[in-house]
């Protein structure tokens, strides 16, 4: 069986096929490369999303390859050695099935061998997905192979790709939660990168791929009725295996996956450390937090340890989810949120997101009082401005005249007054209070 | 003309190239007036649809057999070029026909834009490889479009997402005209490279 498979991975052009969707996948790979560079299970997320574009390609690809062999009589030809169509079908589309997955492989190994390289954190988490999908192309290339051994027409491959894009399409536009948007390939961009799929969510995938090599198979390979009613029924099962298998509801298509989120520590005291999946960027940010923690130092019982925040849950994208009323609190330790830069894995402004509330940020609580909040952080790192961002607003920008003004009212006092009204601004701040900016300036707060 | 152009129109295949492009049309706008209970098809979606509705006239832009078609007595390269033009059109006319089934793809300026440097890329895409794979790079950047529908922004992006641009949008208007042009001026001239007549002599 090996010599016709290789004789067709040389002679048909199942290798112009996989190599085309390795061009596209790569392009595609590489014009996200600031969501996955460093990490695994980002690179998951857009490994998945890719199968939103590669998968109707595929089909397209192999309904190219399917109705040529009709098209040329290569079929008719074929059909003469009395052999059973099984047997003569077997050799293409195992050449098409591992032109593709070799492809994709090929891509997905690149790109985990660079995150590696680069000191990004790789786990076993990531890989039943990247199965998964592998699975899912080569179900795509099979079905499609089939339908254009059936129905030879030129409009079969452009409008059988359009057409399982649109439809994606329009099934992830529809009102959420139904799960007619299960229909979509393209998968939900997760809140952290150490949030991986959960396993119905890889399921609904592998039932889809399933349907599509049973079904792509028993078309490609039987002539009777009973045999295509049975390939119909595949690929019906497939698509309600994807359709209600996974969770409708976003946040529960992922899960935190404990080794990625465990903390790794930076040699020396006073200790940084953060999550396994930011251990590569340990060496940007272990000066800034230091300074901090140095900054926070000037405090009565401040933290002597600096950790990254490690949200109990997986994230729903909303700013407060992780800050109500419920304080969570350590002593010993102020907690951090990391955003690194993509490329130097560098976050300038982790000390101002240190000292902001008096390391008081990732406590548990809302963050109300935002201006006296920055004040006091801005009063510890002894600068006139403090730059904290949520995702990619600025609190400064908001605050910063508020701020200012609290400052300056705060440094007109003397030392040991500025250092125990800001010391009351982080306990009362740690027991989920609202209202801050009396407590630096002694005078009820401005309206904004 | 009259006797020649039902000919040319059957020898191509259009009737059911057109019919598989308005049912493509008609499936997508029942489908999104009967799901989004709004008439305002996404901007993602809308561009799409111009490249669902375009794949299925890929076909006839190139005969069975092109040496037996050479060999007629008629200046090829003007009908060619209005065969094109009128491809544009077609896809135009049936995206904004689609407000009779409650769907609302886009101003009228902005899907003929849409339509005409869709059809260009394809006629681009022909001349280049053959109907067979023309096909594949106006799908995969319509994919892309779809994926990243953002409009405005610096002129590099509009010219990049030219299909997702709103209707007043210069930079996208040059691409679309710009590939209509090229797309014309490449397919009037060539159909694809050469077929191997043992292949040619098989039909599609």
């Amino acid at each position: 069986m090996i010599r016709p498979i290789r004789a067709e991975l040389r002679g048909s052009s199942a290798r112009t096929i996989a190599v085309l969707l390795f061009v596209v996948a790569g392009l595609f790979t590489a014009g996200m490369v600031r969501t996955w560079w460093h990490q695994w299970l980002m690179f998951g997320y857009v490994e998945a999303s890719l199968m939103f574009l590669v998968v109707p390609l595929a089909l397209a690809g192999g309904t190219t390859l399917g109705r040529r062999e009709k098209r040329t009589r290569a079929a008719e030809l074929m059909a003469s050695t009395g052999r059973p169509l099984w047997q003569r079908v077997t050799p293409v589309m195992s050449a098409l099935g591992v032109a593709v997955a070799a492809a994709h492989l090929l891509l997905v190994g690149v790109c985990a061998a660079l995150i590696g390289a680069t000191g990004g954190w790789l786990g076993a988490a990531g890989f039943p997905s990247v199965l998964v999908d592998t699975a899912l192309l080569v179900g795509a290339v099979w079905a499609g192979f089939a339908l254009g051994r059936r129905w030879s027409s030129a409009l079969l491959p452009p409008a059988l790709a359009a057409a399982a894009l649109a439809a994606q399409y329009a099934a992830s536009a529809a009102h959420q939660p139904t799960p007619l948007v299960n229909l979509s390939l393209m998968v939900q961009f997760q809140q952290f990168p150490w949030e991986g799929p959960t396993a119905a969510a890889e399921l609904g995938r592998l039932a889809l791929a399933a349907g599509l090599i049973v079904g792509g198979a028993l078309l490609a390979s039987a002539a009777s009725w009973r045999r295509h009613g049975a390939a119909a029924a595949a690929l019906a099962a497939g698509v309600a295996g994807l359709l209600l298998i996974p969770p409708p509801t976003d946040s529960r298509r992922y899960q935190i996956e404990p080794s990625a989120q465990a903390l790794t520590c930076a040699a020396g005291i006073p200790q940084v450390c953060v999550t396994a999946v930011h251990a590569y960027a340990l060496p940007g940010i272990v000066p800034q937090a230091r300074r901090a923690l140095a900054a926070l130092a000037k405090l009565p019982n401040a933290p002597t340890r600096a950790a990254e925040f490690q949200p109990p849950a997986v994230g729903d994208g909303s700013s407060d989810q992780f800050q109500g009323n419920a304080p969570r609190t350590d002593p010993s330790t102020v907690r951090f949120l990391l955003q690194p830069d993509w490329r130097t894995g560098a976050d300038p402004h982790l000390a101002d997101d240190i000292a902001f509330g008096a390391g008081t940020r990732w406590n548990g609580c809302a963050q109300d009082d935002e201006a006296a909040r920055a004040a006091a952080g801005a009063w510890l790192l002894g600068t006139d401005e403090l730059h904290v961002f949520d995702g990619t607003f600025d609190y400064w920008a908001s605050v910063g005249h508020q701020a200012t003004a609290i400052l300056r009212t705060l440094r007109k006092q003397p030392e040991q007054e500025q250092l125990r009204r800001v010391t009351a601004l982080r306990d009362a701040a740690n027991r989920c209070a609202k209202e801050l900016t009396p407590i630096l300036t002694g005078q009820p707060r401005e309206a904004s | 003309m009259t006797g020649w152009l039902p000919l040319y129109l059957r020898s191509r295949r259009v009737p059911p190239a057109a019919s598989a492009s308005a049912a493509a049309v008609a499936a997508v706008a029942a489908g999104w007036a009967g799901l989004a209970g709004r008439a305002e098809v996404h901007l993602g979606l809308a561009a799409l649809t111009v490249a669902l509705a375009a794949a299925p006239l890929v076909p006839t832009l190139a005969a069975d057999d092109a040496d037996l078609e050479r060999t007629a007595a008629l200046r090829w390269p003007p009908r060619r070029a209005l065969h094109l033009v009128a491809c544009a059109a077609f896809v135009a006319g049936l995206l904004i026909a689609a407000r009779l089934l409650g769907a609302d793809f886009g101003p009228a300026g902005q899907i003929v834009r849409n339509a005409a440097g869709m059809v260009g890329l394809l006629g681009l895409g022909v001349a280049a490889v053959g109907t067979g794979y023309a096909w594949q790079l106006p799908f995969v950047w319509a994919a892309v479009q779809c994926l990243w529908p953002v409009p405005d922004g610096p002129a590099w992006r509009q010219a990049l997402l030219w299909l997702v641009q709103p209707a007043d949008s210069r930079t996208a208007a040059i691409i679309a005209g710009a590939l209509l042009l090229a797309g014309t001026a490449a397919y009037a001239s060539r159909v694809g490279p050469r077929v191997a007549p043992a292949e040619a002599t098989m039909g599609q």
